[in-house]
């Protein structure tokens, strides 16, 4: 099990990398290549300057910040903390996945076949659901994790009523 | 206490959300038009009738949505590994999403490329979206925080 949760961060944190660079649209006048979109940059027609954008910065925190739950998860030390750092990696591959697929969207509304959607979008939809497994599988042990500290800081101690059986 | 603290910082970083979400963002101004964004809507004066949409709002709505129900359930006293899984996976989105947002507000607002006469102001939007991120963040931390309850 553990094995399967370590996968299911580190996979996402590779498709992510990968769904930085990768272009996840292609809008085509005629055969011709009008513009490419990708989380670093859109590039124009040829011989404009490409866009630049910020998504890929969120997207490599992201994938950091699975790989860093994963390779906890492989370990088997600290579950809890792999799970919630991974849980923030996950929300910023989600957030980031969102946008562009609004994007993706827009374009191929309006668009219609004119947009072409790449390999990017793919990886950016697979990397922002696969970390929910990770979520899901690494199950931290049972710990006294949100108990509330007792009065003073001392534990009360409960002593239970012995069983006695009774013997005529 | 931190329980009720990060409950409410994260349900004024939702409302954040959702304002900033619904306020302009920026407006761009030529001496033929005026064209005022937000995340939901670009309006341009006088009307035309077929014009894109950012749609950019529903992202936000959705980390608002993940930042309200951590903390409803943080609230209830229950659950509470749950409520902190939800609180960060939300603040995560809300980060994501403002930097996409800014991302596209930068490309809005393009002052040193504008031709004489064009006007581009921006809105509160940014404000309200950074702010909301800010909290979140703040309130992941409180979440962390281990409780301690003192008897009276």
């Amino acid at each position: 099990m553990t094995r399967f949760a370590g996968a299911a961060w580190l996979l996402p944190a590779v498709l992510a990398v990968a769904g930085a660079f990768v272009p996840y649209l292609e809008l085509r006048v005629g055969n011709q290549q009008a513009t490419l979109h990708s989380a670093r940059q859109t590039t124009l027609l040829p011989g404009d300057v490409p866009q630049s954008h910020f998504y890929w910065v969120v997207l490599l925190a992201g994938a950091v910040l699975l790989a860093v739950a994963g390779a906890l998860t492989l370990r088997g030390t600290a579950l809890g903390t792999a799970r919630l750092i991974g849980t923030g990696g996950a929300g910023l591959v989600l957030g980031t996945a969102v946008v562009l697929l609004i994007d993706v969207t827009r374009f191929v509304v309006l668009a219609d076949s004119a947009a072409h959607i790449e390999a990017g979008t793919w990886l950016l939809a697979v990397a922002a659901l696969l970390p929910v497994a990770g979520i899901a599988l690494t199950r931290p042990p049972r710990t006294p994790d949100d108990v509330p500290t007792p009065p003073m800081g001392i534990p009360v101690v409960r002593v239970l009523e012995p069983d006695y059986e009774e013997h005529e | 206490m931190n329980r009720l603290w990060a409950s409410a910082a994260w349900l004024v970083a939702a409302g954040l959300a959702i304002a900033g979400s619904l306020v302009t963002i920026n407006s761009y101004r030529t001496p033929y038009e005026t064209l005022t964004s937000s995340t939901w809507t670009m309006k341009i004066t006088p009307a035309v009738d077929h014009l894109t949409q950012p749609w950019q709002g529903f992202g936000l709505a959705v980390a608002a949505g993940l930042l309200a129900v951590a903390a409803a359930v943080r609230l209830s006293r229950t659950r509470q590994p749950l409520s902190r899984l939800v609180g960060i996976y939300g603040t995560g989105v809300l980060c994501a999403v403002t930097v996409g947002v800014l991302d596209w507000f930068r490309i809005l607002m393009p002052n040193d490329r504008l031709p004489p006469g064009f006007v581009a102001e921006s809105g509160p939007a940014m404000w309200f979206l950074v702010a909301a991120s800010a909290l979140a963040i703040a309130a992941v931390g409180l979440s962390l925080v281990p409780r301690t309850e003192q008897s009276g």
